[in-house]
């Protein structure tokens, strides 16, 4: 009786839940000595094993993003990352130099070109605002190249985050590396 | 059972307590609960995850006075611990576990206060290394039994997006602590994963494989797949409504990312914030009639409320100099602060907790590097990352018992998870 009365309290102690419901038990099992009562099977992982494995590399088309075409080979050599400082989205004044510097090479190619400014950040930052980080310093990108002549609609911006690190090591130097604008042409 | 199954730290002992939340629940007396495994030697090594994962579970759960001297094939029973003051005997014993036939389970529940079987249940999986959902659905019942606050949370699926290469990942389901890994969808950049509805069957998420940010709706079980939006730069599904109705999505279509609320029923977007900045991961908030998201508007990431209505914005914090993560539940916001005293080489991110009305700040975490903090669906938990002294761990903390547990994670390069 008095264990009884113990367990009434210890189940009092959980007031907050306010569930006047039974809970889920099999009334027949009176002692585990009646091990050979029938008993509950559950399948625990029915949803799961319903699950479908999507292999999206057989389902996209990736022919619009090829940029390895040969008659962009000399001028995707010669174009230079432009790189930023920690959560920094303006180009620095070497920077500009750089951007500079590709502008002509793009300005003096007689080929059809497209660019995409693919923005690049460090492993610091959040998920949502690093991809966020990588929009802005491909927009500074493309907005000194469209100051310095180059046709709006040549360029295209997009952020990896830091879905593509060129140095995978946790040092600043490495950091300073990826903190970048890659220029692909296509 | 390797000792680094399970790392299980209390960090916290007490905080200060706001009186607009309950933060304590005062339990003086949790069931003592004693657990055996009585399973044949032949499965010694399956039997004893699935043993250390129901301890833990129960210590998880806040619920359970979890005996210490439990072992794996004890051979004490039933008269002996009621006589120790025990109030609950649980026996595992693991029947079959082969790759044909997945694992089966059977549990025994006996109430020691009554001297009475409870229950006795058989658990299975098809395969084995799905184990863990035995451990959580075990807890589970038990808790049940008990008839404490619910701990379903504990059988809910997190999905995450991990990097598998350059500009590769992989979008995973898993269970709570991770211990169990399923691809959904692999091949390709497919990132911010973001569960569509309660129900756990659908998941938003960000496709860059074809060059144009593409937000997809797809349905884990039948594979049927909708594009919902696509915007240059960047698109992300920050947040769900609650009947699901709405989307905030943080797009750039004009060379910086803005907050949108996109009706899904009428099929309208709605442009929330207009700062040539950044703004980003938008949450829901005050019943979905208010949004936090982070913005840069005053030089570094911080935290920001704007009601839906229209008005302008209002900072939410006052301290950290980084705040560029959130989550929230009800009036709740929870978010990722960037130490002020740490130095570029030496990072320390702590989660802190506050409400969006009024000046309660609570502190969850005190070192490491603290991310990407996701409450559970009944707001009384928080998932995190943990990077310290170079070991990575996937965080619970139990708000309403002060306590945080962290379990090893085996994912070198996470991208975002959602809860």
């Amino acid at each position: 009786m008095v264990k009884l009365l113990i367990a009434s309290i210890v189940m009092g102690t959980f007031i907050l839940s306010g569930c006047g419901a039974k809970p889920e038990v099999e009334k027949d099992l009176t002692h585990s000595k009646n091990s050979n009562k029938s008993t509950k099977v559950v399948q625990v992982d029915k949803k799961l094993n319903e699950v479908k494995l999507i292999d999206e590399a057989k389902t996209v088309d990736n022919t619009s993003v090829k940029s390895d075409n040969l008659n962009t080979v000399s001028l995707k050599d010669s174009i230079q990352s432009i790189y930023f400082d920690y959560d920094k989205f303006d180009l620095s004044e070497n920077m500009q130099e750089v951007a500079l510097s590709n502008y002509k090479i793009l300005h003096n190619y007689s080929g059809e070109y497209k660019v995409i400014l693919e923005g690049n950040c460090d492993e610091w930052g959040s998920d949502e605002y690093n991809y966020a980080l990588g929009v802005k310093r491909a927009d500074s990108v493309k907005k000194a190249m469209v100051s310095f002549g180059i046709a709006d609609e040549k360029l295209s911006i997009i952020s990896y985050g830091e879905s593509d690190p060129k140095c995978s090591a946790h040092t600043k130097e490495c950091w300073d590396k990826n903190r970048r604008v890659d220029y692909k042409i296509k | 059972m390797k000792k680094t199954f399970i790392i299980l730290i209390t960090i916290f002992k007490m905080f200060a307590i706001d009186a607009t939340i309950e933060i304590i629940k005062d339990i003086d007396h949790k069931p003592k609960i004693f657990i055996k495994d009585q399973s044949d030697k032949l499965y010694t090594q399956i039997s004893k995850k699935i043993y250390n994962l129901v301890i833990n579970d129960l210590k998880v759960s806040g619920h359970f006075s979890v005996d210490l001297d439990s072992t794996h094939n004890s051979t004490f029973e039933a008269t002996a611990l009621s006589a120790k003051g025990f109030n609950l005997f649980l026996k595992l014993d693991l029947k079959d576990a082969s790759s044909n036939n997945g694992l089966n389970v059977r549990v025994e529940l006996i109430d020691l206060n009554i001297d009475k079987s409870i229950y006795i249940k058989e658990y299975s999986v098809s395969t084995i290394k799905k184990f863990p959902f035995i451990s959580h659905s075990i807890t589970i019942d038990i808790n049940s039994y008990i008839k404490a606050p619910s701990i379903d949370w504990m059988n809910r699926f997190v999905v995450f997006a991990k990097y598998v290469g350059a500009k590769k990942s992989k979008i995973v389901i898993g269970d709570y602590t991770l211990s169990y890994q399923q691809t959904i969808i692999q091949g390709g950049l497919n990132i911010f994963p973001k569960w569509a509805d309660s129900k756990q069957r659908e998941i938003y998420y960000t496709s860059l494989s074809s060059g144009v940010p593409t937000l997809y709706k797809i349905n884990i079980f039948s594979g049927k797949r909708q594009a919902i939006y696509h915007s240059d730069g960047m698109i992300v599904c920050s947040d769900v409504s609650k009947n699901g109705d709405k989307i905030i999505l943080s797009m750039a279509p004009n060379g910086h990312s803005d907050i949108y609320v996109l009706d899904l029923a009428i099929n309208k977007l709605t442009r929330v914030s207009r700062y040539k900045g950044i703004d980003v991961n938008g949450h829901f908030i005050n019943n979905d009639k208010q949004i936090v998201f982070i913005s840069d508007r005053l030089g570094t990431p911080n935290i920001f409320l704007k009601n839906l209505s229209g008005g302008g914005v209002e900072k939410m914090v006052d301290f950290g100099s980084n705040n560029s993560s959130c989550s929230t539940y009800k009036d709740y916001i929870i978010y990722s602060s960037k130490e002020r005293k740490s130095n570029s080489n030496s990072r320390n991110f702590n989660l802190y907790l506050i409400s969006s009305k009024s000046n309660y700040v609570r502190m969850l975490t005190s070192k490491g590097i603290n991310q990407f903090p996701q409450f559970s669906d009944d707001g009384e938990s928080v998932l995190y990352i943990k990077r310290y002294k170079g070991i990575s761990s996937l965080g619970i903390l139990r708000l309403n018992f002060n306590k945080s547990f962290l379990f090893p994670l085996k994912i070198n390069r996470l991208q975002s998870i959602d809860w």
